[in-house]
């Protein structure tokens, strides 16, 4: 290859003409694959990895009434034995504290972390700093007989805490259905079963409603729900947020996009034109419907158009407590708003990528010459 | 052209440095300041560029107090060669040198033929013309004094000072540097100042000398009146030798063997 | 001593002289052809890409090239009418929304950014004469990350300023550092370039560790503060209000630099040197301090923090022009603006629809290239 001149590369390709098209070819198929596959790909196996750290908690065996001594798996694939019934509870994560409080609980519960604000009553309770690491000086001086973590609980901390020869048991719902499962567990570890129960037979019969629904719908709205404003940030697969979307009949306008919080750009927006435009409300949002309905360019989406623009409590769908019921029928309300009106306009057709091929072909041919000679 | 010094004094915070220092320099001859360590050699040079502002008297070039210049005016009138530096530019020494035309350039203005013309000519003067198109990161540290001495030259001032345009050179490029001073001053009718720690290139090379001592004149006259073992011992604190060269005539100092050196007040 | 004796051959190298120096004004002519070529080119590569097509990783396919070449002629006609005071009549088509107001201002706030990034960063590796020196090294971004991040967890409070809550804050902040440093370093009316160094890097990690402090304590806004230290262009698609202002400050900031390449020269040889060359140094250093540091701050106040811009442009156009500020500074700003704006497309597509920070794809790319240059010249500096 010293001397690469096109007659050179004629020659080569003549000599070897029916192996080097063999070989383009295949390399070409190859790149394409591997340019159009991997990332979807390494979203399954992402998903996959998360399931097994943070999978559900799984009840071993049922009890109507509860009979301690019984032994749970937790969300870290723990082994957690519960002796007799907790008499002092500490949670250190605020989805597991709106558990505790909604199977009534709460009278054990002698401490929750910093960031558990719901409900108002936990304001009475000592706080605990559980950021960026937990203070387990505070919890000793308490000295719980159980300990409630979450999926934001590092290991470290749990191995700490065990450390220190408390009882942790981590809750780490991957999605909805998770979430009810939870509620179970935690009744059953406070001995508040039949309450836990009666609760999630109330949430699913919410959820199934919803999901009887969906079905009538005649076509599924695209939404769209703005994690941050400055540089917009939105909800992917892998989060309650994208859950609550595709459990509401509706269509996450990122549900392609790579990671759990993915930065899009105004033109995304645009171009997948949402009919429904949420934005998470917390303390740090500056945003609302005017504002969002003011950004340049966004008056021609549907959502703007038709003044389907709503904020939705970022607590509601962050957290993996009852009150994520709550959020997807919000959500749920505004998908049946929009399917029951008529004013659609969706005119975006997919076209073929050519734009991969024009870069594959001289990327293959250059390969395959290389390999060749 | 004179560069006349009255009454100059500095004070650094509350320490002085310079007391009531007066002299003139005249072309066409070599000026030497001579002096031991802090005794304010460098200072003065600062001073008489204008760089520092001393507390009282001042220097005047032609009648003219310098004070009242602009700095690119005072640049093309006087040039200071400073000690040697490590001069990195990543410029050829053409370019280096080409730098010093800076007074006589406007904010807009591009190098003219002139400008090429006038640093040619003092390359060749300096000797490198040969040098030209090289780096100047890859020069010696003689080559790279002279490079300086051409910067300096490039300004077309009447007045040049250099300070300590000797030290850490070897003596063939000692030698040469102070023939090229001799020349300069000769040739193109300057004022030059020099800076100096080698009391035999002083009594060799320069017309007028002139010892500070704690910031104060102690003598000035000619070399022959000044370099004598009196002063000598009484500022750098050793007693010398002074010698005369047979053949050439020209004075040599050496330390006399067996003095001791006098701690200084 | 044979390097000192005069050359037989002066004549000779005189003649040389001359043609080497027209010869350099006619490289110098090429080096900005070029560089006006690649900006402009990249711009329009850059107008291409996109969610909406006509080309890129998106599966919508709303408009075709000449959609796109239609409108930045008819646009930037309109644009230039518009100016001089001709009244227009403006349509609103979804290609207009798209190729005008969204593709354009962020094209020409990553212009803008990487044009301030070179030309600052340029400025401070001769001001300091440190080859390690970026736009950021006197803690200019750390404290824009402070603004940013008061300004996120102080979020809904703020009623006032509407969009700008976050640009005026960091640049707030990082106007604050520049003070503090400056302050700091300025000892009876001189300000030592060295320690200006020395008190940039103490400033700069006050600022840092602050960032950090807030971040510790902010809980669930930690998130949104990341998001925004990460930084990139998306910020100011649809904004042309904030391009014209950043375009305001920059453009006529970078000019008055380049006024003062020669002086910049100057500076090469040295402080000392340089003040006996006629340079009123302790002036310039002022100018091009504040200079640099305004531009810098607008970037960051708009974009975030981009890394390595500053840093790599300058020494990669030094290897190829040299030295000399005359052209190194304009071609830094223009391939500067170049660089950002395809490292912007890069950010954008590499695993569409979600976007990287620009700064991953600066450095991913830069430093490599840098690198293997680095190795292969084994002198990089001044």
């Amino acid at each position: 290859m010293e001397k690469r001149s096109i007659i050179n590369l004629v020659k080569i390709f003549m000599k070897y003409k029916q192996q080097f098209i063999i070989r383009v070819f295949f390399l070409f198929l190859l790149s394409i694959f591997i340019v159009k596959i991997y990332p979807i790909n390494h979203l399954e196996s992402d998903r996959i990895a998360e399931f097994i750290h943070i999978g559900s908690a799984q009840p071993t065996y049922s009890n109507n009434h509860v009979s301690y001594p019984f032994t749970l798996v937790d969300g870290y694939n723990r082994n957690v034995t519960f002796k007799e019934e907790p008499q002092r509870i500490i949670s250190i994560a605020p989805s597991v504290t709106e558990v505790i409080y909604a199977v009534g609980a709460d009278d054990k519960l002698v401490a929750v972390d910093l960031s558990s604000n719901y409900p108002n009553e936990t304001e009475n309770l000592p706080k605990i700093a559980n950021f960026p690491t937990l203070d387990v000086e505070a919890i000793i001086v308490l000295n719980p007989d159980l300990i409630f973590g979450a999926g934001i609980t590092s290991l470290e901390d749990v191995e700490a805490l065990e450390n220190q020869g408390f009882s942790v048991f981590i809750l780490a719902p991957f999605n909805v259905e998770d979430v009810l499962e939870d509620i179970e567990v935690v009744g059953r570890i406070t001995n508040h079963e039949s309450e836990a129960s009666t609760l999630k037979d109330s949430l699913q019969a919410r959820i199934n409603t919803i999901e009887q629904n969906v079905t009538k719908y005649t076509f599924k709205p695209k939404i769209y729900i703005e994690y941050f404003s400055e540089p917009l940030y939105t909800y992917g697969k892998g989060t309650y947020g994208h859950d609550l979307i595709e459990l509401a009949g509706a269509i996450n306008m990122a549900e392609n996009a790579t990671g759990l919080y993915p930065q899009i750009d105004d033109e995304f927006v645009i171009t997948q034109n949402p009919d429904i435009i949420f934005y998470a409300k917390g303390s740090w949002t500056t945003t609302n419907a005017s504002t969002i309905s003011s950004r340049t360019g966004w008056n021609i989406i549907n959502a703007v158009k038709n003044g389907h623009i709503y904020p939705i409590n970022e607590d509601w769908i962050s957290r993996g407590g009852p009150r994520i019921v709550k959020a997807l029928e919000e959500i749920h309300s505004k998908v049946k708003l929009v399917t029951s009106q008529s004013d659609r306009d969706r005119s975006i057709t997919p076209a073929f990528e050519w734009y991969w091929v024009l870069v594959m072909i001289p990327i293959s041919v250059v390969i395959g010459i290389k390999r060749r000679s | 052209m004179v560069l006349k010094v009255e009454n100059l004094s500095f004070r650094y915070e509350n320490v002085g440095v310079l007391n009531d220092v007066t002299f003139q320099a005249k072309q066409g001859g070599i000026t030497g300041i001579i002096g031991p360590n802090g005794s304010g050699k460098t200072t003065l040079l600062r001073c008489i560029a204008n760089v520092l502002k001393p507390n009282q008297g001042a220097v005047f070039i032609d009648g003219k107090d310098t004070r009242i210049f602009k700095n690119k005016e005072l640049a093309k009138v006087l040039s200071v060669v400073p000690q040697l530096t490590s001069l990195t530019t990543g410029f050829t020494v053409f370019e280096t040198v080409l730098l010093g035309r800076y007074p006589h350039l406007g904010v807009f203005q591009r190098e003219s033929k002139k400008d090429y013309q006038v640093v040619n000519s003092t390359l060749e003067r300096v000797g490198i013309s040969h040098l030209a198109k090289r780096d100047v990161d890859e020069l010696s540290g003689g080559e790279k004094q002279l490079v300086t001495i051409a910067l300096a030259l490039a300004q077309e001032p009447q007045i040049l000072c250099l300070d300590e345009p000797t030290l850490h050179l070897d003596i063939n490029m000692q030698y040469m540097i102070m023939d090229l001073c001799k020349e300069i001053s000769r040739d193109k009718r300057i004022v030059v100042i020099v800076v100096l720690h080698d009391l035999t290139l002083a009594a060799q090379y320069c017309d007028d000398l002139i010892i500070l001592k704690n910031g104060k004149v102690l003598a000035m006259g000619p070399p022959d009146e000044v370099i004598v073992e009196e002063y000598i011992l009484n500022t750098y604190g050793v007693k010398v030798i002074i010698g005369q060269d047979e053949l050439t005539g020209l004075k040599y100092i050496l330390p006399s063997l067996g003095s001791k050196v006098k701690t200084i007040q | 001593m044979s390097s000192i004796t005069p050359n037989s051959n002066d004549t000779q190298n005189q003649v040389d002289v001359y043609e080497f120096y027209r010869k350099k004004k006619l490289f110098w002519g090429l080096i900005l052809t070029v560089s006006v070529l690649v900006l402009v080119i990249s711009a329009f590569i850059a107008l291409m890409f996109g969610s909406a097509g006509p080309i890129g990783p998106a599966s919508s396919r709303l408009l075709t090239i000449s959609d796109v070449i239609q409108q930045i002629i008819r646009n930037s006609s309109q644009f230039i009418l518009k100016m001089v005071g001709y009244p227009v009549h403006e349509e609103t088509s979804i290609q207009k929304i798209i190729i005008w107001d969204i593709r354009f201002p962020r094209i020409i706030m990553g212009a803008l950014a990487g044009m301030a990034l070179a030309v600052a960063g340029t400025i401070m590796q001769a001001l300091f004469r440190n080859p390690m020196a970026d736009p950021y090294i006197l803690g200019l971004a750390s404290g824009a990350s402070v603004g940013a991040s008061i300004a996120i967890i102080a979020g809904g409070t703020i009623g006032f300023l509407a969009g700008y809550i976050l640009p005026v804050f960091a640049f707030g902040g990082s106007l604050l550092t520049i003070i503090i440093v400056y302050y700091i370093s300025n000892i009876r009316g001189m300000v030592r370039i060295d320690t200006l160094l020395l008190s940039g890097i103490a400033v700069g990690s006050f600022m840092a560790a602050i960032t950090s402090f807030l971040t510790y304590i902010s809980g669930q806004h930690l998130r949104p503060i990341i998001f925004w230290l990460m930084g990139g262009l998306a910020l100011v698609e649809g904004d042309w209000e904030s391009v014209m202002i950043a375009a305001m400050i920059i453009v006529p900031s970078c000019v008055i630099c380049l006024i003062f390449a020669r002086s910049l020269n100057l500076l090469l040889l040295g402080e000392e040197t340089a003040q006996y060359r006629g340079l009123d140094v302790q002036k310039v250093q002022k100018i091009l301090l504040v200079l640099a540091s305004l531009i810098t701050g607008v970037s960051v106040a708009f974009t975030g923090v981009i890394g390595f811009v500053g840093l790599i442009i300058p020494h990669l156009i030094r290897l190829v022009t040299g030295p000399d500020h005359r052209i190194l500074l304009p071609t830094s700003s223009l391939i500067g603006a170049s660089f950002l704006i395809m490292a912007d497309v890069v950010a954008k597509t590499v695993i569409y629809p979600t976007e990287l920070p620009v700064g991953i794809i600066t450095a991913l790319c830069g430093t490599p290239f840098f690198l293997y240059l680095l190795r292969k010249q084994k002198k990089i500096g001044f």
